[in-house]
């Protein structure tokens, strides 16, 4: 059976490659038609920029023929345009007349990259993206020289999904500084890379990428049609896609996978997944993406597999702790207080002694402050963020409990619950548990255990109707597969990991053919 | 629409219903003791000591008392707990009981089944509280009686049980559900534990009492209570209730044992030690023809802790003779404890009635009414073999290189 007839049995896919530049200012309105006359498209296109300042359109002379060079200034490097384009040699007694456009090209810029713009949309679509374009009296398409680059941001470190073994370098907010990092990494023909524009106003480039000999077609197919169906006014952030991808947007768990780091989008790729790249974005999507992706950092792979496997497993226990260890204490303190041990129960009690609230409304003030510091931390200026960390600190950590509003037990609750929703190398992961945290707290304050299996259950039927991209969130899992095992709890060693995760159907299903587990040579002959 | 009220649905029954059961702990004590004696005017008096938390707290330790008492008559036990609250200003909660002190004139006279129904009734009580029959004094002076290490009276004994038991086997380790069974098995009689106050209560009480070295009063664990049916009919002394222990479930114990053979030359004064270190028992209770048999198999485990006779311990046969001379001293005392109880009192501690009711249920069937009779009348045969796995970190004792001449 295959994917698609397992997964998407609605859906038709309807295939059709559209030149993007073509349509790309449909609904705007812009005519769409390149004049033979000079002036008429001048005239157009100034009419199209007037009031921007940074618009240029320069009257120059190539032979006999009147030209004219229209670009924007802020978009392209002034210096190099000055080089390569206004300085050409002014040769006015040529004998020979460059006849067409193709001529001229060759004449005057054999050196520069360039494309053809056979209509006045692909015209303005190559000024707006920083090209040069040469529209020449008389002929019937304009030359866009692409004279280089506008600043960018150089590659740095990952700021979010930091590691310690493993390459240090993080995607920009520039899509083919982006793609080129991948190519880098990936050396294979078959890596594909489908671009098109997204957002009525902002026109954003973004890539569907795969390898095609691995990715399951019926999910590529899946992906160009959603990407297709999307109208948005703005695309600023990957962020922006993601939420028009997604097959259920009324959860609080990520459904698409985000990373800023290469080589994790890389390993991505060669599983089979599909992924996304939106320009001005340094956030790279991976659909469709599971329940326990959200638990591996590319990091898992680079160190000895037994550690890993190991932070893991810790990893999974403190998704938990973030989870359900301030409703625990909710639940244990108000209703269930045979469940601690005598010794630790007296102690919280002479803790709790003359603290003035119940002990829900104690943790939902502690839990808020704490979001209140931790938002506040992100967003101040970061000559600040020293001072709110010392304040919450001795605010939090100390004063309210010399104060006796909140008891020492409960600091360390919410402390140690703060400290483990961390954990997860991926942010929007962690945000899940931070909401969910709070309804727990609510179901422990009015049902106590019972309450929290009752949530607990209600999440897990949630997770377990998920899907992403048709693929089932907790595959892997909840469809247990024995043979996909081998990378989601524990690490295995490169040696023993040699399928891909079934749950992505993928075309080549091994990695690698042969079994090669390393062993010392066998010793040589002579040696007892 | 429908969705929308079954949303609301929801949402009125989780304020209507949620947290009827819910109570703050600062609204709540936590009973650690609960002491039974016979009322006056009423037919129990009941007693219990919760705790004060403020008073433990590890970061102000405020000078105070640890428990408080409060005590009140009444007909049943959950009457006078639910009416605790004359006196009390918080909720009493039960669960973290740690122990609970029979007055043994309650055990003797009242028989302790009517309150063991409602204790074991109650969701709150837990099944890990210790039972123990109070001698002398009467059973609500102990939880008042202050110690300076375990701050809390009840923790304090119940630690010290569970000390002992594992240390020496001096505790029946018998809890709520196995005293019950106990009572209703025809082929077993329950035991419980004793405790005695040596020394003045009345000062124990004081928390000034912490302040001495030596403490003026101190609750002592002694030997198991043995019950018929649900009232107390005697004592065992604590040397019998390990001997007892032994053939039930012992941890650990420490036996000391004479270098010479039993009797003859009792006048030298040498003994070795034995700690046991792992023990297995197997009871078994069968008849043959007419005459009732029980049969004890021991197989100990243990090291040499101390050696004061002259024997060369490099030597296997050492340990061979020692292991015999032990097995049979260990013999001799459990066949001395178990015919005690035959004799004394009459009733099957052990669980032989339960082992017959296992190997031969025709047979106990036929004698389960008079089982108690048959115990007292049958055979005694106990298998003991202590086998001494090593001699501590030392072989050879240096006694035994000391000069011959100065030991005479």
């Amino acid at each position: 059976m295959s994917l698609s007839d397992f997964l998407f049995k609605r859906r038709k896919n309807k295939k059709g490659n559209k030149a993007p530049e073509e349509e790309i200012f449909q609904k705007d309105n812009i005519s769409k038609e390149y004049f033979k006359s000079l002036n008429k498209n001048k005239k157009s296109l100034q009419e199209l920029f007037k009031d921007t300042f940074d618009f240029s359109c320069d009257d120059i002379k190539l032979g006999e023929s009147k030209a004219c060079v229209c670009y924007l200034g802020t978009m392209l490097n002034i210096n190099s345009l000055t080089d390569k384009v206004l300085n050409v040699p002014r040769e006015t007694s040529e004998t020979k007349n460059p006849k067409n456009i193709e001529e001229i090209r060759d004449r005057y810029f054999p050196t520069i990259a360039f494309e053809y713009a056979e209509t006045f949309h692909k015209v303005v679509w190559h000024i707006l993206n920083g090209f040069a374009v040469i529209m020449v009296d008389g002929q019937g398409k304009a030359l866009s020289l692409e004279i280089g680059n506008i600043e960018k941001r150089a590659i740095t470190e990952p700021s979010t999904q930091t590691i310690i073994r493993g390459p240090k370098e993080a995607f920009t907010e520039d899509i083919n500084t982006n793609i080129s990092l991948i190519r880098k990494r990936i050396k294979n023909p078959y890596l594909t890379f489908e671009s098109s524009y997204i957002g009525g106003d902002t026109k954003t480039t973004i890539a569907i990428g795969y390898i095609s000999t691995i990715t399951n077609e019926d999910i590529l197919n899946e992906v160009r049609e959603r990407i297709e169906k999307i109208e948005l006014g703005a695309v600023l952030d990957s962020g922006n896609i993601e939420e028009m991808i997604v097959d259920k947007s009324f959860t609080p768990f990520p459904l698409v996978f985000n990373t800023e780091r290469p080589d994790s989008i890389c390993s991505h790729l060669l599983e089979g997944k599909v992924i996304l790249i939106v320009d001005g974005s340094p956030f790279v999507l991976a659909v469709p993406s599971i329940f326990t992706d959200f638990f591996q950092s590319s990091e898992d792979y680079y160190q000895p597999f037994l550690m890993p496997s190991f932070i893991r497993i810790i990893r999974y226990m403190s998704f938990m702790i973030a989870l359900v260890l301030p409703s625990l204490y909710v639940a244990l303190s108000t209703f269930h207080q045979e469940l601690m041990p005598t010794q630790l129960l007296v102690s919280v009690q002479a803790q709790r002694e003359g603290v003035p609230f119940p002990a829900v409304i104690e943790i939902f003030m502690m839990e808020l402050t704490f979001e209140i510091m931790r938002e506040a931390g992100v967003r101040m200026p970061r000559a600040v963020g020293q001072t709110v960390s010392i304040v919450g600190a001795l605010v939090i950590g100390q004063a309210a409990v010399e104060a006796g509003l909140v008891s020492n037990v409960l600091v360390i609750i919410v402390a140690f619950t703060a400290i483990a929703s961390f954990v997860s190398p991926i942010y929007s992961f962690s945000i899940a548990t931070r909401l969910l945290r709070f309804v727990l707290i609510l179901c422990a304050a009015v049902f106590g255990l019972y309450g929290v299996l009752l949530f607990l259950i209600v999440m897990v039927i949630h997770l377990v109707s998920l899907r992403s991209f048709g693929v089932p969130y907790l595959a892997s899992v909840a469809p247990f597969k024995l043979s996909d095992q081998d990378d989601v709890f524990l690490r295995l060693p490169a040696w023993a990991n040699q399928r891909r995760p079934s749950y992505l159907f993928p075309k080549a299903p091994n990695k690698e053919k042969r079994k090669q587990r390393p062993s010392p040579p066998p010793v040589k002959g002579g040696e007892k | 629409m429908k969705k929308r009220t079954l949303i609301l649905m929801c949402i009125l029954s989780l304020t209507l219903t949620g947290c009827w059961d819910s109570t703050e702990l600062n609204d709540v004590s936590i009973v650690t003791g609960i002491a039974i004696d016979p009322g006056k005017e009423k037919r129990y008096r009941l007693t219990v000591g919760y705790v004060n938390a403020s008073m433990l707290s590890p970061q102000q330790p405020t000078e105070g008392a640890p428990v408080s008492i409060m005590s009140l008559e009444g007909n049943s036990l959950p009457e006078i707990s639910a009416r605790m609250n004359i006196g009390v200003s918080r909720k009493l909660v039960f669960s973290h009981t740690r122990a609970l002190y029979i007055n043994e004139e309650v055990a003797i006279n009242d028989g302790v089944g009517s309150f063991l129904d409602s204790l074991e009734r109650n969701p709150q009580f837990r099944n890990d509280f210790n039972i123990l029959i109070t001698k002398g004094d009467p059973a609500e002076k102990f939880p008042t009686i202050n110690d300076p290490v375990e701050k809390v009276p009840s923790l304090k004994v119940q630690k010290q049980v569970k000390s002992l038991l594992e240390g020496w086997g001096g505790d029946p380790r018998v809890r709520l559900t196995d005293f019950i069974d106990a009572i209703v098995s025809h082929g077993r009689s329950p035991v419980a534990s004793s405790v005695t106050i040596k020394g003045d209560p009345e000062k124990g009480k004081n928390v000034e009492s912490n302040m001495m070295t030596k403490a003026p009063a101190r609750i002592m664990l002694g030997g198991i209570a043995v019950f018929k049916k649900d009232k107390l009919s005697g004592y065992l002394s604590m040397e019998d209730t390990r001997n007892y222990l032994w053939t039930q479930k012992l941890e650990s114990t420490m036996v000391t044992i004479p270098c010479a053979n039993h009797g003859k030359e009792q006048k030298e004064k040498l003994f070795f030690d034995l700690a046991i270190t792992n023990n297995k028992s197997t009871i078994k209770a069968f008849y043959k023809g007419d005459q009732p048999h029980l049969k004890v198999d021991i197989y100990s485990e243990a090291r040499l802790t101390s050696m004061q006779c002259k024997e060369d311990l490099s030597k296997k046969e050492t340990y061979l003779d020692l292991e015999k001379k032990s097995s049979k001293y260990v013999k001799d005392m459990i066949v001395a404890t178990i015919k005690k109880v035959q004799n004394e009192f009459g009733l099957d501690i052990f669980g032989f009635g339960e082992a017959l009711y296992r190997q031969d249920y025709k047979k106990a069937k036929e004698v389960e009414d008079k089982w108690n009779e048959e115990f007292a009348r049958a055979d005694v045969d106990v298998n003991v073999h202590v086998a001494i796995r090593r001699s501590g970190i030392r072989g050879k004792s240096f006694l035994s290189e000391l000069p011959a001449s100065e030991e005479e």
